[in-house]
């Protein structure tokens, strides 16, 4: 099941905050290690110990690094991106000369774009992607992309900052030479009504500000389609394969059907659902016999929350195996069980590996169902 | 002051994504909403997230879900338009503004304008501005810590880069609601795990230090409801010297690392954190009514 992500130059993996996405993303990239590939890992902010186990604590942003210690026949690099740095290095290398930059840089709107705004980190990691692709250096690129509310979002918010840059907008906003004002290049009566109407509530500084802002970005228009272009070609195409990692819960869940069909129409594909902490660690009851009595009442509470644990499980499960039928045969699914091994150093991540090659063999056996 | 501003209460929930934002925000609501207080729980988005527990679909518009609860989810656009058409006091104007392709485009993209929006609405009524909502409590799952952050933000620089004018007022106006304590709490909820608890503390300090409000911090999937560190090591060594399976010395040891490590984080938050026990329940009104109950210590602090 996972050797079909061995035909792929590109692995996104995407899902919503607090799954494990960091931790999986560096998995896939230890075990495409294993099987021979020179792989990089894309990441943001990973935990300390993933950093350390990736040998990023001491690296520097931006510049990859290899990853030691491994025992693979291929490499594993790894990367943390700094959203800033490429946003910045990015609208420099699209703008005509260095004047234009530096004006955008200085708009208040821009600084607020390029550091808080939701969409911007997604565009970024983007960015940082089609950098790696283009080095022709790794024979397999896995992104791991933004914490955000939904995994479409990843998919959305870079359509949204490309927006920015596009005439539509812009060409509103354009200033002719002297003081011909905002209102006069309109030739829409609608919008000039609609930005009047704008005015009215928002006062003519913001206006400014913001007509300052898109004459800016209108300047590197063309620069900037060009490299949306080559973004949409890379995720559209047949060597990128998008994996969805995804909590237990029910309203995590519902999140992969819905992720596939948007793929499906952004012309992408999903290779992959790795569900994670599918299933409850294994625990059997202790011999009460053997213990004191108050061994025995802590025992007696672990039993019950192991109880209610299975029930929970058990509900969930009945609930992604409706689920799994309702997604289409091109996409896998994988349910990993709970790892309570600690995971220290890359030791920790060829365990990680271990444990996601035994739920894979299991899942390609044809009897097996998904139990827990 | 008038009477019904002093009353109203905005309740923000955020913390990391995954740490259970949207079941604490609806516990809380729940909560208010029992004892007798008309309350509104508030999602954002494009898509519900409470559709699933309470069967049915959620639009601005309030929708009563429980006695004295009603659950709306807000979209950026929305908020503007409703905004726009009090201000302008002719609706054909504003409708005319949001058919516009262009004007369309530009609320979508234009920076901060759609966290401004959003913290325009939940201020209405306090600030005096906009068809007021007629609730005691407002309860907002918010976003994750990074783009709550955006979203307190927004307001902020809006008004420095437009110091004069409406939209400064407007601006300032939201900043100093969201600011009073008498009217405005922030919850951050967040795990006993490294990323969540940093994601948690530069918040509260970003909170407390900077923006001068305080931080009411929820640590969820909590062991120590169930277990005390000491008894679980008293078991361990007891188990040690038995036959017991590994899977269940494994277990013990993960749950000692489980008990140290939340204790640890404890005491890297600041004082009065309060716990949430771990629920075991999938995503269900079920559910909202249990964290409820465990909320009760919360609200009434």
């Amino acid at each position: 099941m996972l050797d079909r992500l061995l035909d792929l130059d590109v692995i996104v993996c995407a899902g919503s905050g607090g799954v494990g996405k960091t931790t999986m993303s560096s998995t896939l990239g230890v075990w495409a290690a294993q099987q021979g590939k020179k792989v990089l890992v894309l990441t943001i902010d990973p935990a300390k110990r993933l950093a350390n186990a990736l040998g990023l604590d001491s690296s520097e942003l931006n510049k990859p690094g290899q990853v030691q210690g491994l025992k693979a026949s291929g490499e594993l690099h790894a990367s943390m991106i700094d959203s800033q740095e490429i946003f910045d290095s990015f609208i420099r290398k699209c703008a005509p000369n260095e004047q234009a930059a530096e004006r955008l840089f200085a708009n208040s709107l821009y600084k607020q774009l390029s550091t808080t705004l939701s969409g911007s980190q997604e565009f970024t990691s983007l960015e940082a992607l089609l950098q790696a692709k283009e080095s022709g250096n790794y024979d397999l690129i896995i992104l791991d992309t933004p914490p955000s509310q939904h995994a479409i979002d990843f998919l959305r918010a870079p359509e949204r900052i490309f927006a920015l840059f596009q005439k539509s907008i812009t060409q509103w906003f354009i200033k002719g030479s002297g003081d011909v004002g905002l209102f006069r290049k309109l030739v829409n009566q609608g919008t000039k009504t609609a930005l009047s109407a704008l005015e009215a509530v928002t006062g003519s500084k913001f206006i400014q500000e913001l007509s300052d802002f898109f004459e800016s970005m209108a300047e590197l228009q063309d620069e900037v389609g060009q490299r949306s272009i080559q973004v949409h070609r890379l995720l559209s195409s047949e060597r990128t394969g998008f994996v969805l990692i995804t909590g237990f819960d029910r309203a995590k869940l519902v999140e992969a059907e819905k992720f596939q069909r948007d793929l499906r129409t952004a012309g992408a594909s999903l290779s992959l659902v790795l569900v994670n902490r599918a299933k409850p660690a294994s625990y059997e009851s202790l011999d009460m016999k053997t213990l004191s009595s108050e061994a025995q009442n802590t025992a007696q509470k672990i039993d019950q929350l192991k109880k209610r644990e299975s029930e929970y499980f058990q509900i969930q499960t009945q609930f992604l195996e409706e689920l799994e039928a309702r997604l289409s045969s091109s996409t896998n699914m994988l349910c990993l069980p709970e790892v309570i091994d600690d995971i220290v150093g890359a030791e920790g991540l060829e365990l990680l590996v271990e444990i996601l090659k035994v739920t894979s063999s299991q899942a390609n056996q044809p009897q097996e169902g998904i139990g827990v | 002051m008038s009477e019904i501003t002093a009353n109203q209460k905005l309740h923000l929930v955020t913390g990391k994504g995954g740490v259970g934002k949207s079941t604490v925000a609806a516990g809380l609501a729940l909560n208010l909403s029992q004892k007798g207080e008309k309350t509104l729980l508030v999602e954002l988005g494009e898509r519900s997230f409470y559709s699933s527990a309470w069967g049915q679909e959620f639009g601005f518009e309030p929708t009563s879900v429980e006695p004295n609860l009603w659950v709306a989810r807000w979209q950026a656009e929305d908020c503007l338009k409703e905004y726009l058409g009090h201000l302008l006091k002719v609706s054909k104007i504003a409708e005319l503004f949001f058919e516009n392709r262009v004007m369309k485009a530009l609320v979508n993209s234009a920076p901060a304008l759609k966290e401004l929006a959003i913290a325009g609405k939940l201020t209405s009524r306090p600030r005096k501005v906009g068809p007021p909502l007629g609730f005691e409590h407002i309860v907002l799952d918010a976003y994750s810590t990074g783009h709550f952050r955006a979203l307190l933000n927004a307001p902020i620089g809006m008004a420095e880069a437009v110091g004069f004018g409406p939209m400064g007022e407007q601006s300032r106006g939201i900043t100093d609601t969201l600011k009073r304590r008498d009217i405005t709490k922030i919850y951050v909820v967040t795990l006993p795990e490294e990323l969540p608890v940093k994601e948690t503390l530069e918040l509260d300090d970003y909170l407390t230090n900077q923006y001068g409000q305080e931080t009411c911090v929820i640590m969820n999937k909590s062991l120590h409801g169930d277990f005390q560190l000491d008894e679980v090591k008293i078991l361990s060594e007891e188990v040690v010297k038995t036959e017991a399976p590994g899977s269940s010395r494994k277990y013990l040891e993960y749950l000692e690392t489980r008990l140290t490590d939340e204790r640890d984080f404890r005491n890297q938050l600041p004082e009065g954190v309060h716990t949430l026990e771990h629920q075991y329940k999938p995503t269900s009104k079920d559910l909202y009514l249990k964290v409820a109950e465990s909320l009760s210590e919360v609200v009434d602090a």
